[in-house]
């Protein structure tokens, strides 16, 4: 075929490969059955039309010259073209319309070629040609290329380290056991005296002690511990403050922080308006606090992954929070699009962050990368990432209110219990009475016989006693029948009614509750407006069949379809998705064409201090279905409309009485204990157990096989281990807290090695596998492998605490080595792996600024009660931009507390490498850029600090003191003679020049925050 | 700055004579030639060493352009009423689309009927390339241009596909053409940031992660600059007023003594060293910025070719960011973004009032653009410097309600000029209603690996490790438009 000169494609196959196949024998179709004469023109039309065309324009991706063609298909063989790819069958011999390829060609769904669509006349020869038959020549086998290479996952993991078991190792012999304060300093020491070099020389104590303030806390030493150590350097005193470092809150501040990278923490939504992520800074503190009381690293990750399902969760003993329900907070800390074409797409794409993310954090693998394919270097297959993204598709958003969320459950439960059991009495007791109600005796007795009619069009029935499988139920509903008697209220004199619908009903009672949501952080958007954490009913999930529903509602509230997970409900596209109910209009339609054939599930809020009770929910426009339920409440409401007995009547009965007192006594015993007030925060939840498909080549709309949900089949094999409703096994519901189980089992290699990595990381600058977050083929291997299990096994000694490890570390002759570099070690070991000497660190992003505050007397060691808003310069700008600029100077919270507003994170912080929080991030760049020693020179905190900085030091009268002073809080240690000589002939010289001293020691201060001393350690 | 010591930079031959010369001195030294060291340097794998001004692998071949100029054009010009001229929406102008041709999902569903342009086109220069009214003065330099009529993006919503033109990847996050470009061949400027955003006054949506280093170093982070005042953050201090002469001097000189105690004592840690010199490269930025920023300089005839007289406010504000983008060139700077100004018409994104909105932002840009290519022509720096003019998408040939157009990401124009680009050419075409592509269909990756192409860097062998991937600007994609390559 002619290449056209000019406006060509440029992505052509330049050579036509593959096509010097022997033709031999018969020639054949897809059946291979065809032979004649007749053949022999069909033949001939396909060598003449197809094969070219083929060539030209498919084989560069679809031919064999490529490892991996893409979709797994190729055209260039007869019987690989048969077979079909990713999608299956590509060719019905004889049917065009119903061939994928031909689709393609016609750009019907499929587009092929991507770089422009044939002309007509190319695809009719195409259409007609599988119209005839599809007629390929025979090849020989032995020309047919081999099968492409298999990804072998059990071979990958046998050759792989990190999926090793972890062995006990013994520490192993030196030949200076003295120089050994831990056993582990004994694997550093063995490594160096193998290759017969020697550690650096012990660093003094001011440094160490700079060293693990700045390590332990985030902040720099304080004037105290300095003169402490100095005074007396003993072990003693050493642990002494160690441990002080280790009690005090700042602990949890800086390792805190340590850990909100890996979960790539962000209080905002990014994208295009920078949407709030409501009340995610409970998850912050409650990671402060869990680092802070030492949990058990292991609960720590049972907590992240399932802390909404454990039997003993961690409940505050002071406020009541559970602490294990805020863990899963984490899940829930992605970037949210709003208005998403492809809503399907939008999900795989958070569901791929969420894999990403807890993959990297407690395993250092990269499963995300099976998405689309089997991982191209590690034994994870996309199964594994299918397996996963189940568990998460089957669990969904919540705000909770984490106060009260389980204690008020229980409450509603035995208010439900108590209603029941008087309504029952009281109803027997009316029908003992001669002027006794006998229909509602009826209606009470027979209900089962009065169901309502069952249509195909029904989708849930609220009406019926049967229970609905993982309908999500706050305290505030309660399933009633028609005709129940409603509890007597708080009047003086009973008075009954009646339920006269039956359904899932709201109880305004609940809506006294006072819900602490942190300042502008309800959910932003259209759904933002009514209070929904715990007390919005959700139906289970769903796939929608019919473009509309029926909802059979009573009173007033708001309906949402939540499809796909989608909540970002702010823009153009989705409103449909939500929809108001209003009173006296039962039946509300939902209009959702876009979204037939996708998952969803409803929720049901109602509007606060109004009823609103759920009946029914049918499936398309089944006017008939409606009329029948229509006259079927109808006739129920008529059975149990009859008047309650007469006044007179009703004063009469004693007993009668008595039960309404006793019922109002009873239930307000029960609601006194309701826990009014509670703050929310964000967890994620149980929704409906599912298997998700495979998608082929991770394209949302090419769903492929089941995936049943189970952990990787690296670490349990390929075993029947696994969900799927498999009770038998003890599992149940999403697979979360089977995949906790997993995570924390002894017999995974990974999670425990990661966490003591990242705390090596932390403490001495690089991981024993410095790639923290990637324990992959791809990762780097581990400098110490034995240490590293060792380290790990420590941890199990230690019941999975990590303070005693990092507490022994730091007072491990390791940690104590200074930075001097001997000149055989910068030859044998040039890049330290052995750690023959510990090169300076800049400080991280928050520990400079902390540094300012604290030299300046302006840190305040408090929480504040809602992150403070990064201060905003004109450079700042954009869509979602704050409307409030906080501080210059946060006012004097510890980074921690500044708002991570993800498209409008803290220019200085940014500056020193604060990581933008979209995935894992154990290890942090450290980055050396011009916009830093411009924040230095000029930034106003920084002029700020100086000058109150100034102020404390002058308050200091002796001038030989205000010096040393100046050093020990910068520095943290005193100065030499040359430094004080310099900084009196700086003085000497200023006052010569008749400078006044305040300026003078202005100018000190900010010279000194300048210098590089202060931003590193030593 | 370098946590783990580094083989490569240990090998430096002399290299703690001049850091101690540097630490203390700073001036002799060439800096430009240590940059060019940097530059050729290959990294081992370590992944977290970084430096000023270093790049990572240089040249892998010939390169046609040192600097890229791109001009993003934010919210989405219309195709269709700029570049790609199509009758058939005259002929069936009113008519609804889907009697036409498939109409896929749109961000806002709210389609009306075929939308004729309110513009006519005219043939320019020698190479009679068709420019719409809309465009006389970037017509005047149609020769210079290679339009591609065949893009195309895989997202509807701004902000993905503002991340994906920037990045690659519809995600927030991920580094930007211009930061890989600076990881790849670093800078040429020695006291200038090499990769500049010159911020008209609209942050397109996604916010300066657009401009973001992602899992590179910091150092490849674009600086925001403004076209007016000092232009940079933090280049002067708060206020009050900085120590001159001899207490600056002494001011700085003791900086310098504590600095260099510091360095003996830390054993002279590559890391503090680089510190050292990163403060120095500030302090000349301290003096290079404010010459950069005096355009005033500049004659007469250039302000007014530019349009620095215009009576449109967005005209002078673009044409000082055009005029400053001509001059960061000049300072080799490696990679230099424009935004967009703010007309009041949400920038190119008119989902109504089309006629005026893109009469509007046509207004700013037209004489400024014009004027850069042909300033840079005249200058002799066209050859070296590779312009780019883009949006995140095109819109949609039939009409948003009424006189609007919505996005569209299944074909739009781009074009580019100047270094090792064929000028006066049209590459690829749209259907004949300006839909979608369907000859040359040219994806952003292909965009990028052609800019990269052009700066003399090879795709697929310019990588950075990082998450158990080796990460490229292209992913697994990306093939160069040799097609619109001189």
């Amino acid at each position: 075929m002619a290449r056209i000169a000019s406006n060509q494609p440029f992505r052509v196959a330049l050579t036509i490969f593959g096509v010097v196949v022997g033709i031999v024998g018969t020639v054949g179709g897809a059946d291979g059955t065809v032979g004649g004469a007749k053949d022999a023109a069909k033949l001939e039309f396909f060598e003449k039309h197809i094969r070219p065309t083929l060539a030209q324009h498919c084989f560069e991706c679809h031919g064999g010259e490529s490892d991996s063609p893409d979709a797994n298909l190729r055209l260039d063989r007869r019987s690989r073209f048969f077979a079909g790819g990713d999608s299956g069958e590509i060719v019905v011999p004889g049917d065009p319309d119903a061939s994928l390829l031909i689709q393609a060609l016609r750009y019907d769904g499929e587009e092929m070629p991507p770089d422009g669509k044939l002309p007509d006349d190319v695809i009719a020869k195409f259409e007609q040609w599988v119209n005839d038959g599809a007629v390929w020549p025979d090849e020989v086998e032995s020309e047919v290329a081999a099968t492409p290479k298999r990804f072998d996952l059990a071979q990958r993991r046998d050759e792989h380290w990190a999926w090793q078991s972890i062995r006990q190792y013994d520490a192993p012999e030196v030949q200076n056991p003295d120089w050994c304060r831990v056993p582990a300093d004994r694997f550093i020491l063995a490594g160096l005296e193998q290759q017969g070099l020697l550690p650096a020389a012990e660093c003094d104590p001011l440094t160490w002690l700079r060293r693990v303030s700045f390590d332990l806390t985030g902040l720099p030493p304080s004037a105290r511990d300095v003169a402490m150590i100095q005074e007396d350097a003993s072990e003693s005193r050493r642990n002494r403050i160690v441990a002080e470092l280790m009690a005090s809150p700042e602990f949890g501040r800086r390792w805190g922080r340590h850990w909100l990278d890996v979960v790539r923490y962000a209080e905002s939504r990014g994208h295009e308006f920078d949407f709030d992520i409501p009340n995610s800074q409970r998850y912050r503190d409650y990671v402060v606090d869990a680092w802070n009381a030492d949990i058990p690293f292991d609960d720590f990750v049972r907590e992240h992954i399932a802390g909404d399902l454990l039997a003993n969760p961690r409940i505050d003993v002071v406020d009541g929070s559970n602490q294990s329900l805020l863990g899963t907070g984490f899940w829930n800390l992605d970037q949210w699009v709003h208005s998403p074409v492809d809503i399907r797409k939008d999900e795989t794409d958070r569901v791929d962050n969420a894999i990403d993310t807890v993959s990297k954090a407690f395993l250092g693998m990269t499963v995300a990368c099976a998405r689309c394919h089997d991982h191209k270097f590690d034994a994870i297959s996309a199964a594994d990432y299918y397996a996963i993204s189940g568990m998460i598709r089957s669990s969904d958003y919540a705000q909770v209110r984490y106060q009260s969320r389980d204690h008020n459950l229980d409450i509603a439960k035995r208010i439900r219990n108590l209603d029941k059991r008087f309504a029952a009495l009281i109803q027997d007791n009316l029908l003992e009475k001669p002027g006794g109600d006998a229909s509602m005796n009826d209606t009470a007795q027979t209900e089962t016989a009065k169901t309502p009619p069952t249509d195909d069009s029904l989708l849930f029935d609220f009406q019926i006693s049967a229970a609905i499988d993982h309908l999500r139920v706050p305290p505030n509903f309660a399933r009633h029948a028609a005709g129940e008697l409603k509890p007597p209220g708080e009047t003086s004199e009973p008075a009954f009614s009646r339920y006269e619908v039956a359904g899932w009903s709201h109880d305004p009672l609940w809506d006294a509750r006072r819900t602490i949501s942190l300042a502008g952080t309800e959910d932003t958007g259209t759904l933002g407006k009514l209070p929904r954490a715990d007390r919005t009913l959700a139906t289970p999930t769903f796939v929608l069949e019919a473009p509309e529903l029926w909802c059979r509602v009573e009173g007033t509230g708001r309906i949402f379809a939540c499809v796909n997970g989608h909540r970002m409900i702010a823009g153009p596209l989705h409103k449909d998705t939500i929809v108001d109910v209003k009173r006296d209009h039962p039946w509300v339609r939902l209009k959702l064409d876009d979204y037939v054939g996708k998952r969803m599930h409803l929720e049901f809020i109602p509007k606060p201090k109004h009823e609103f009770t759920v009946a029914a929910v049918f499936q398309g426009n089944d006017a008939d279905s409606r009329g029948r339920r229509d006259q079927w409440i109808q006739d129920t409401r008529n059975a149990v409309a009859n008047p309650m007995p007469a006044d007179g009547e009703w004063h009469s009965s004693a007993t009668m009485t008595m039960l309404a007192e006793q019922w109002t006594t009873q239930r307000r015993q029960l609601t006194q204990q309701i826990r009014w007030t509670s703050k929310v925060g964000m967890a994620l939840v149980e929704a409906t157990p599912l298997d998700d498909p495979l998608l082929i080549r991770g394209q949302a709309d090419k769903p492929g096989d089941l995936i049943r949900r189970r952990f990787l089949e690296a670490i349990d094999g390929d075993s029947e281990f696994g969900l799927s409703g498999d009770s038998a096994s003890g599992l149940s519901g999403s697979g979360r807290r089977f995949l906790a189980d997993r995570m924390t089992a002894a017999d995974n290699p990974l999670t425990d090695r990661v966490i003591i990595n990242r705390l090596w990381h932390h403490l001495m600058g690089r991981g024993i596998v410095a790639t923290t977050d990637d324990f992959g083929v791809l990762g780097q291997r581990p400098t110490h492998p034995e240490l590293l299990d060792f380290l790990a096994m420590r941890l199990r000694e230690h019941d999975h605490h990590l303070k005693p490890i990092i507490r022994e570390w730091v007072l491990s002759a390791t940690y104590r080595m200074g930075g001097k570099v001997d000149e055989s070690a910068a030859v044998i070991d040039p890049k330290n792996e052995l750690w023959h000497h510990r090169p300076p660190r800049r400080l991280q992003a928050e520990a400079f600024r902390d540094s300012l505050l604290a030299v300046s007397g302006r840190l305040d060691l408090s929480r504040p009660s809602a992150s403070v808003p990064v201060h905003l310069t004109s450079f700042m700008e954009g869509r979602g931009r704050p409307r409030r600029s906080g501080p210059i100077d946060g006012d004097g919270y510890r980074s921690i507390y500044l708002s991570v507003r993800r498209n409008f994170l803290s220019p200085m912080l940014t500056a020193f490498d604060f990581p933008v929080p979209t995935n894992a991030m154990g290890r942090r760049n450290v980055s050396n850029v011009p916009a830093q020693a411009l924040i230095l020179m000029n930034d106003p905190l920084v002029h700020q600090s100086a000058d109150r900085w100034r102020d404390r030091l002058l308050k200091v009268e002796d001038r030989s003191r205000r010096i040393d002073q100046l050093f020990v809080s910068s520095y943290g240690r005193p100065p030499s003679d040359a430094e004080r000589n310099a900084v009196q002939q700086f003085l000497h010289a200023a006052s010569e020049s008749g400078q006044s001293e305040s300026e003078t020691w202005r100018e000190i201060t900010h010279a000194f925050l300048n210098s590089k001393e202060f931003i590193f350690v030593p | 700055m370098n946590e783990f010591p580094c083989h490569r930079q240990r090998s430096i031959g002399d290299r703690r004579e001049w850091l101690t010369k540097t630490a203390l001195g700073f001036g002799g030294v060439a800096l430009s030639a240590l940059l060019r060291d940097w530059a050729v340097a290959k990294d081992d794998g370590g992944g977290q060493t970084s430096q000023t001004g270093r790049g990572r692998h240089g040249v892998h071949h010939r390169p046609r352009a040192k600097s890229i100029i791109f001009l993003y054009m934010d919210g989405g010009p219309s195709q269709v009423d700029t570049f790609d001229p199509k009758p058939m929406l005259d002929k069936h102008n009113g008519r609804d689309p889907g009697e036409l041709f498939r109409v896929r999902p749109t961000q806002f569903d709210n389609n009306g009927t075929v939308f004729a342009s309110p513009w006519k086109f005219r043939r320019y220069g020698e190479s009679g390339l068709e420019v719409s009214d809309l465009f006389p003065h970037i017509g005047k330099v149609a020769d210079e241009l290679a339009v591609v009529r065949s893009m195309v993006s895989e997202f509807s919503e701004h902000t993905a596909a503002n991340y994906f033109l920037h990045s690659g990847s519809g995600i927030q996050g991920r580094p930007c053409m211009g930061a890989w470009t600076h990881y790849g061949l670093g800078s040429e400027s020695e006291n200038l940031p090499g990769f500049i955003v010159l911020n008209g006054g609209l942050i397109p949506p996604g916010g300066l992660d657009c401009f973001s280093n992602g899992f590179l170093p910091a150092d490849h982070q674009g600086s925001l600059f403004k076209p007016v005042g000092e232009g940079v953050a933090n280049l002067s201090p708060p206020k009050r007023a900085a120590p001159r002469g001899r207490e600056a001097t002494a001011k700085r000189s003791l900086i310098e003594t504590l600095d260099q105690g510091w360095l003996e004592r830390s054993h002279h840690s590559d890391a503090v060293a680089a510190a050292i010199r990163n403060h120095e490269l500030a302090y000349r930025m301290q003096m290079s910025v404010p010459d950069l920023m005096s355009i005033d300089d500049e004659d007469a005839e250039t302000r007014k070719l530019y349009g620095l007289d215009s009576k449109d406010a967005g005209t002078r504000t673009y044409a000082a960011q055009c005029l400053l983008a001509r001059r960061m060139v000049e300072r080799g700077v490696r990679f230099i973004e424009l935004t967009c100004p703010s007309v009041g018409h949400d920038r190119w994104d008119q989902h109504s009032n089309l006629k005026q909105g893109h009469e509007k932002n046509a207004l700013a840009v037209d004489q400024p653009i014009g004027a850069l290519i042909e300033d840079l022509k005249r200058r002799g720096l066209l050859d070296e410097t590779l312009v780019v003019w883009a949006g995140e998408f095109g819109r949609t040939p039939f009409a948003q309600g009424s006189g609007g157009r919505d996005h569209n990401p299944f074909g739009f124009t781009i074009w580019m000029a100047g270094g090792g680009v064929r000028g006066g050419t049209v590459y690829g075409s749209t259907d004949e209603f300006g839909y979608r592509a369907i000859q040359g269909r040219t994806e952003i990756h292909d965009l990028h690996a052609t800019m990269l192409h052009l700066l003399g860097v090879d795709h697929e062998r310019s990588t950075f490790r990082f998450g158990g991937r080796d990460m490229r600007l292209t992913d697994v994609k990306g093939h160069v438009m040799k097609e619109v390559l001189a």
